[in-house]
């Protein structure tokens, strides 16, 4: 068998992780659905359905590797005879794929049992927010957005272990304050480049946050399996 | 089967490292034991074997492979039993179900054959609502059937009840093969006396004994002696009700019954003596 890769053992490790994990999962899923069902019925569809889903990911994400932090789990983990880079595709596939699938059907399943709780709501601008409409909307900037921030705190949990969501949450927010000043100091040095973002349009900021989110993805991705690989236990 | 080479390693920069230029070679056919006073590096020691650790320097080849690059075909045939032990919340069908497939050699017969010697017969029992011995039995009973070639153990006997160290001895014995190799970790060395048949003792970084049970009674006499005068000239000596339990070197090749802690004791006390009598007489 291959050292680097195996589609057997990815499977195994996969099928590891939903066994040992399942239950949580289903418990994970319910509360979500609940939460959503009681926000929608009581708050008539105003509430941003998004967010709870969304909050949910992320933290999913910043938890994956957080037993590294737990001496003996991290021994359990680290000697299971698989890859670095099969147990890193084993994380990816469940924070970007499982819990999404996950989330976005506890979400639709939750928007439906608000109509059961609040059957008037059927009559308040269900166009306006019925899942329909989230499909049709920019679907694959949400989804872009999504998978570039659940690699960040991918790698964070790897990174930090423990506290990881915190931590990576503090580091990236200190890079956007200096991104952010740093990119108004230079556009107030250069006066000439306000007028080269004129000629921007919006497909093309539409192809640059795609392209930009898109490397950072699989550079954060890349960074979960060499910092997993130099994990000590 | 696990070549250690010059490795030097410390968790600290700003303190002495634990093991500077330490080497080491085990074969399989034997089952260690690695003895050594709290934080020597006994633990440590296993861990940069099995690849958990990375040595600063030097080099560790287990089975051929280099052990901190932790390839899944060196992985698939060591089995690392820590001290603190991880369970998930699942039964014991399910545990199997989920890692056994990682180990080809994975025999249920075994497992089954184990649990059932250990008394633990409920398959379907929660591993984490089990008490620290029964996890341990778990635990024990999975590591010996996946049938790996190399097996490190930190502590075994910790938690488990008088009649299951017994048990744990049978088992060990049955499992035990000329084709693997048993690292045991351990202060409980009554518990493992019929057991292990080769010793390594740690101290201060460095080894200060690496042989077997056999080369050691050859060596060493170890003694009940009545008197402090007859006590004269023993390596260590230890007061206890029975009279003076003592080690001597073995001048006469005399045949005798190796006591572990008398040895650990004398080995401490006695080093450069101990180092002489092993090394030049080799």
């Amino acid at each position: 068998m291959n050292d680097k890769f195996s589609f057997q053992r990815l499977g195994l490790l996969i099928r590891t992780v939903f066994i040992q994990n399942w239950k949580k999962d289903l418990r994970i899923f319910l509360c979500v659905m609940g939460v959503l069902a009681v926000l929608h019925a009581f708050n008539g569809f105003y509430f941003p359905i998004n967010f709870p889903i969304v909050a949910v990911l992320l933290y999913i994400a910043g938890s994956t590797f957080k037993r590294l932090g737990n001496q003996p789990s991290a021994i359990s983990y680290m000697m299971m005879p698989a890859s670095t880079l099969e147990k890193t595709l084993t994380a990816i596939f469940y924070v970007n794929i499982y819990y999404v699938v996950l989330m976005v059907a506890a979400g639709l399943l939750g928007f439906g049992l608000a109509i059961l709780l609040n059957p008037a709501l059927h009559t308040i601008g269900i166009p306006e927010m019925c899942p329909a409409k989230i499909i049709t909307a920019d679907l694959g900037t949400i989804i872009m957005g999504l998978t570039a921030g659940i690699s960040v705190l991918l790698f964070g949990s790897v990174y930090f272990k423990k506290f990881a969501i915190l931590k990576t949450g503090l580091v990236a927010l200190a890079l956007f304050v200096v991104l952010t000043l740093a990119l108004s100091a230079i556009m107030n040095f250069h006066t000439c480049s306000y007028h080269y973002f004129d000629d921007i349009t919006t497909k093309t900021l539409k192809i640059l946050y795609y392209v930009i989110l898109s490397v950072a993805t699989l550079f954060f991705w890349f960074m979960t399996w060499l910092r997993l690989r130099e994990t000590e236990v | 089967m696990i070549s250690v080479k010059d490795i030097t390693f410390g968790y600290s920069k700003k303190k002495a490292p634990i093991f500077k230029d330490l080497s080491l070679e085990l074969n399989s056919g034997h089952i260690y034991g690695l003895l050594g006073k709290n934080g020597e590096g006994k633990t440590t020691l296993m861990k940069l074997m099995s690849g958990l650790r990375f040595a600063q320097s030097g080099s560790i080849e287990t089975m051929g492979f280099p052990a901190p690059f932790r390839n899944p075909n060196m992985l698939k045939d060591i089995y690392f039993l820590s001290e603190e032990m991880y369970v998930p919340a699942v039964s014991i069908d399910a545990y199997i179900k989920a890692f056994a497939p990682f180990y080809p050699n994975f025999s249920l017969e075994k497992m089954q054959d184990y649990l059932h010697q250990f008394e633990m017969t409920d398959m379907a029992q929660n591993m984490s609502k089990m008490s620290h011995g029964q996890k341990k039995k778990v635990l024990i009973s999975f590591a010996l059937a996946t049938n790996t070639k190399i097996i490190f153990m930190d502590e075994p006997t910790n938690g488990l009840d008088i009649p299951s160290k017994s048990m744990f001895r049978k088992v060990m014995i049955s499992a035990a093969d000329d084709d693997r190799l048993f690292v045991i970790s351990t202060h409980q060395v009554r518990d493992l006396y019929s057991l292990i048949d080769s010793i390594i003792i740690l101290d201060g970084g460095e080894i200060l004994l690496n042989s077997s049970t056999e080369e050691i009674t050859e060596k060493l006499l170890f003694k009940v002696v009545d008197s402090i005068e007859e006590a004269q000239g023993a390596l260590y000596s230890e007061d206890t009700l029975r009279g003076i339990y003592s080690v001597f070197e073995n001048t006469e090749h005399l045949e005798n019954k190796l006591d572990m802690e008398l040895l650990f004791n004398a080995v401490l006390c006695e080093k450069q003596r101990v180092k002489e009598i092993f090394n030049l007489k080799k």
